[in-house]
């Protein structure tokens, strides 16, 4: 099975083509490893796409690491802004657009939204031992603004974040998971058969998260979250109990994750127990990385998916609207997919625009020798393209050669950089050139794509469940979600694969978070449609 | 007791030692039989250091330390006996590879590491000490070189079950899952009233079930319950049994399962969490979350260990 799959990827046209060079992006990601092996360098490597120039077309940012006392640069580590420049060509912005104002950071993550409702895209950084809010200009620029907004997430290891509406008060509020105790002065030492390695996980205390309240005139407020101390390294806000209210998934690291349940007064519960999806099923607390929310079964409730280590499987929860979730990992065939990688980025998106929530994971281990250890596991692995066939059960499918390359990717990004309904992929492998994905996958199915502008829910429609329903009867459910994957940030709008629907007007209905319902007629398919909350 | 303390006496009289030093040993003997261990403790050591050539004293070290359950102290005690006297080289191995077992026991499977890798090259020729490596190297995750290191167990001890069970699952964890199955399969023909044999098989193919093999769920399920056809004091097929059942939405089976695995005496996080799903699903919601505190308690203690 596995030759015919090697087979297949020598052979057939590629469903994602590495367009990184022929973009323009000479861009390389730095960690700063040396023989002392700080863990932090092992977690590094954040990408979002973002339209900053408020021009229509997708930016890309790549965040980059940093120096370590003995891995040092010999020039400065710089994050990456490139400006789409249409064609299929990207532009370097010369010092990122003041994003590179805050460093020296040893940079992780990023979280963009427009966070005060100008119709601009800030962006937040995450890092070690602060990160950094800068608010968008609105004229190709942006203004570290974290001293005013108190959003620095001083003395901590920031890894993912998010931004979505908690109290739907129509302003983004900004949660932030936070690692583990870190300090270069922490001269720990580790070894695997002589030679030195990242220390476990377990010897660095966690850390706990931190939600930040939007108040309107930006500034931000700290908010109590449940105890919940933990290596936390993703997140994504999604209503998983349709309540209205936004709810956040933590995926965390050899702790438990957390799903925190949105009590809608300000307080937050974690119920990750109850819902099964703290643990694995033999009760451990698994590596947790990177985690997604989609409807993978078509039932019109969020699942989530969870990256892990090699041999704990990447994980699927299912979500029946109710709870417990049924861990779906074995039937759903992720167990057989995934057993000998350890993930991290990973995004449910319908790459052939067929209907389904396709997933797409990215890879790469933490031990340079760990074939030594396990004759199925490398150091560098492939990323993993996962069809779904509708019903929850993937198969791997040959997406071309970057899925039979590896690498030691981190971080992963979806968005429709070339607005062809497509929707692309880009990625950070440590110490690497990024990798640009082009999507030739969706060539002749039809799509559908909507971008959602709140008026009483914050602007970016970050928490919005959108409808279709397709003329054979099928409906699709997307939620607009905030963060995702893993250190990364996407295209905020929805596409819907439409497979070979007739060539009909659509019907959406949106559930803004604001709770205004709304219903949108006429559609034309092959289009993005701006669709803009009803007012009062 | 009595037997350290007769061949340490017989020893006294027949070395030839400095006045002080028989004098201090003999008084240290007396001490110990009278259970004054720490008199005893502190003549011997004296003795030993005003004879440092003689083997006994640092035996008879040795032999207290192992009765106060001084482990790794007995342990270099012995080794220094036997670097003055060959003969003290079984008791040096026993007492070793008593200390390794208390390792594990705790859980100190890193700290105790290299330990375990000095006590494998002093005893290349030891079966048993070859099988402890290989437990400490794959507790270590250093799975390829645990597979070395039972190979050379079953070399050593071809008819030693405990050997060829530890290469199998080693196998398992180095990802040699074809050779750990031609490995488990011929232990079943080699040792066909081996339960562990039968046990640890089953738990291959559970994996396997879950990464693919559709049909190994059944054959789990066969090998599980032939183990316990041969002895049915074994918990962990009970536990594996009881995972298949839950994950297959038989509750009540599951249930079944995991109190007889507890009623043999497992108590682990894996049971307790499984076992309060369970309960969940069979609506004794009490019961379950009685399983969940013992899980984190388990899983505290663990934790605590590392």
């Amino acid at each position: 099975m596995k030759s015919l799959w090697l087979f297949a990827a020598a052979v057939l046209p590629p469903l994602f083509r590495d367009v990184t060079a022929e973009a323009g992006i000479p861009w390389r990601h730095f960690n700063g490893q040396s023989p002392d092996r700080f863990l932090l360098e092992s977690t590094t490597g954040g990408v979002a796409f973002l339209d900053f120039d408020s021009d229509g077309q997708l930016d890309l940012l790549f965040v980059n690491g940093g120096e370590t006392p003995r891995g040092r640069a010999g020039l400065p580590v710089r994050d990456g802004l490139y400006r789409n420049a249409g064609r299929g060509r990207f532009a370097a912005v010369p010092s990122q657009a003041g994003l590179a104002d805050g460093r020296p950071r040893y940079g992780m993550g990023v979280a963009t939204a427009d966070y005060d409702n100008d119709g601009h895209t800030d962006v937040y950084l995450s890092g070690h031992p602060s990160g950094a809010l800068f608010h968008n200009n609105g004229n190709g620029t942006f203004t570290n603004v974290t001293a005013r907004a108190g959003t620095a997430n001083d003395g901590e290891w920031g890894s993912s974040a998010a931004w979505f509406d908690f109290d739907n008060d129509g302003r983004l509020d900004l949660f932030i998971a936070n690692y583990a105790h870190f300090s270069f002065d922490d001269k720990r030492r580790c070894e695997f058969e002589g030679r030195p390695v990242y220390c476990a996980q377990t010897g660095y205390a966690g850390r706990q998260p931190r939600l930040y309240r939007n108040q309107g005139d930006g500034t931000f407020a700290a908010v109590p979250l449940p105890d919940s101390a933990g290596r936390a390294l993703g997140v994504v806000a999604v209503d998983y109990d349709g309540d209205g209210r936004q709810d956040l998934f933590v995926a965390r690291d050899a702790s438990p994750n957390l799903l925190l349940r949105n009590r809608g007064d300000g307080t937050f519960e974690n119920t990750a127990l109850e819902a099964e999806v703290a643990f694995s099923p033999d009760g451990t607390a698994r590596a947790g990385m990177g985690v997604d929310a989609g409807d993978v079964d078509g039932d019109g409730t969020p699942d989530f998916a969870v990256s892990n280590f090699d041999h704990e499987y990447h994980a699927l929860y299912l979500n029946p609207g109710r709870l417990p979730f049924v861990e779906a990992t074995v039937p759903s065939r992720l167990a057989e997919h995934t057993r000998p990688f350890v993930g991290w980025g990973l995004r449910l998106f319908d790459y052939d625009n067929d209907g389904d929530l396709d997933l797409f994971i990215v890879n790469g281990h933490l031990h340079e020798g760990i074939a030594r250890s396990n004759s199925t596991v490398t150091y560098r692995e492939p990323p993993l393209l996962l069809n779904n066939d509708g019903r929850a059960k993937f198969s791997r499918v040959a997406g071309g050669p970057t899925f039979s390359a590896s690498y030691l990717a981190r971080g992963l990004a979806t968005g429709d950089y070339d607005n062809d309904g497509a929707v692309d992929g880009a990625f950070v492998s440590l110490n690497d050139p990024p990798v640009l994905l082009h999507n030739e996958a969706a060539a002749g199915r039809r799509w559908l794509g909507v971008r959602l502008e709140g008026t009483v829910s914050n602007r970016d429609a970050i928490g919005a469940r959108v409808e279709l329903v397709t003329a054979n009867g099928r409906k699709l459910t997307r939620w607009i979600t905030g963060g995702g994957s893993f250190l990364a940030s996407h295209d905020r709008r929805v596409v819907f694969g439409l497979g070979a629907e007739a060539n009909s007007p659509f019907t959406l209905s949106i559930r803004w978070p604001s709770g205004r319902d709304q219903r949108v007629t006429g559609l034309a398919p092959g289009r993005y449609h701006h669709i803009t909350e009803d007012k009062p | 007791m009595s037997c350290v303390l007769l061949s340490w006496c017989c020893g006294l009289l027949l070395a030839a030692e400095p006045p002080a030093a028989m004098s201090l040993a003999r008084q240290a003997y007396e001490h110990a039989r009278a259970g004054r261990v720490a008199e005893a403790l502190n003549g011997l050591r004296e003795a030993a250091r005003l004879a440092p050539a003689n083997a006994l004293y640092r035996s008879a070290l040795g032999g207290l330390l192992e009765k106060q359950g001084r482990l790794e102290e007995a342990v270099q005690e012995f080794g220094a006996a036997a670097q003055l006297d060959a003969q003290f080289g079984q008791r040096w191995e026993t007492v070793s590879l008593d200390w390794g077992a208390e390792l594990a026991r705790a859980g100190r499977f890193r700290t105790g590491l290299p330990f375990a890798r000095q006590t494998a090259a002093r005893f290349p020729e030891s079966s048993r000490v070859a099988i402890m490596w290989g437990l400490f190297l794959t507790r270590n995750q250093q799975n390829l070189a645990a597979v070395g290191a039972y190979q050379r167990a079953v070399t050593l001890s071809p008819d030693s079950p405990e050997a060829n069970v530890g290469l199998g699952i080693a196998q398992t964890n180095a990802g040699l899952t074809a050779k750990a199955v031609v490995t488990f399969q011929d232990g079943l023909r080699r040792f066909p009233r081996d339960a562990t044999h039968r046990q640890a098989y089953g738990v291959l193919l559970v994996k396997l079930f879950e990464t693919g093999k559709a049909s190994a769920a059944s054959e789990a399920t066969a090998m599980l319950e032939s183990a316990l056809a041969i002895d049915s004091s074994l918990a962990e097929p009970h536990y594996q049994l009881g995972a298949l059942a839950l994950e297959r939405g038989d509750a009540h089976g599951a249930e079944a399962r995991f109190a007889t695995a507890a009623s043999l005496g497992l108590d682990d996080t894996r049971l307790h969490y499984a076992w309060a799903r369970t309960l969940r699903r069979l609506d004794r919601a009490a019961e379950a979350d009685a399983h969940l505190q013992l899980f984190r308690l388990r899983k505290a203690a663990v934790e605590a260990a590392q």
